[in-house]
């Protein structure tokens, strides 16, 4: 890891197009400005780490006896679904059908 | 036809058409090795499952987040657009993940910061974060209206049940 000391208000450059300059330091908190460009999408780590822990919480429920519980939540969005039709909505539910895998066949 | 065969925990023995699996270069973040899935669910059904064939035991509860948030409008950053091959905005499918709490089937939540883009031609996928800062990766998928419409759908299943007892 490449180590810089920098003071208020001077700033590093990552290539030629991110700018990363000290705003101010408080105690124990530094203050970023980032510049770059559109194209590089810039995120603190931890919603990476939120991500990550969501997708995690999601699987989980796999091992739970859920499927009452998951039929009514169908239902229930499945209204949702009739009162909004909207065009994006429908392209979409269309774009999802065409991903669901036609050939799986399900054997119990 | 290409078929591969998994075991899934969910679904039992399944067996997918290889042009159907949904592949994931860099992983999901949380299961950063597995890379090929397959969406399984009813045609009618909102909610489907993006099953890995990597790991039986691995599903999860995905939708489309225009049904839980109908004016989803999201940005997406041009490096995951590039890196997906999408070249407008009829090839993407956006999926968002769900994470459903257990006993609490209606505190539902949908992860609306980091919805799953699929290339619905070569099925390339990836899980983005969009540049919408606003949007939650917690979203409450049902108000208030949504709860009280299924206590009444629930004291209405009673009802029956103890006139048919």
């Amino acid at each position: 890891m490449l180590v810089l000391t920098r003071k208020i208000n001077q700033s590093i450059m990552i290539g030629d197009k991110i700018e990363v300059k000290i705003l101010d330091v408080k105690g124990d908190q530094v203050k970023l400005g980032i510049e770059a460009p559109k194209r590089i999408p810039v995120h603190r780590k931890e919603i990476f780490e939120e991500i990550m822990r969501e997708n995690i919480r999601a699987a989980e429920i796999v091992a739970s006896e859920v499927d009452k519980e998951l039929s009514e939540l169908q239902f229930l969005l499945k209204k949702e679904q009739r009162d909004k039709k909207e065009d994006k909505t429908l392209k979409q539910a269309e774009n999802i059908k065409k991903l669901t895998g036609k050939k799986s066949k399900k054997t119990k | 036809m290409v078929v591969k065969k998994v075991v899934s925990s969910r679904f039992g023995e399944i067996e997918v058409d290889e042009k159907d699996i949904i592949y994931f270069q860099d992983g999901l973040p949380g299961f950063p090795d597995k890379h090929e899935f397959v969406l399984i669910g009813d045609e009618e059904q909102p909610i489907k499952w993006l099953q890995s064939l990597e790991d039986g035991s691995l599903a999860l509860p995905v939708t489309s987040p225009f049904l839980v948030f109908p004016a989803y409008d999201v940005e997406i950053p041009d490096e995951d657009v590039a890196e997906l091959g999408i070249t407008s905005p009829e090839e993407a499918a956006l999926l968002v993940v769900l994470v459903i709490p257990p006993g609490r089937p209606l505190d539902m939540t949908a992860n609306l910061r980091a919805p799953i883009v699929v290339n619905v031609n070569t099925k390339k996928a990836k899980q983005v974060v969009v540049l919408n800062e606003e949007y939650p990766i917690r979203y409450p998928v049902f108000g208030p209206e949504a709860k009280a419409l299924l206590e009444q759908r629930a004291s209405e299943q009673n009802s029956v049940e103890s006139k048919e007892g």
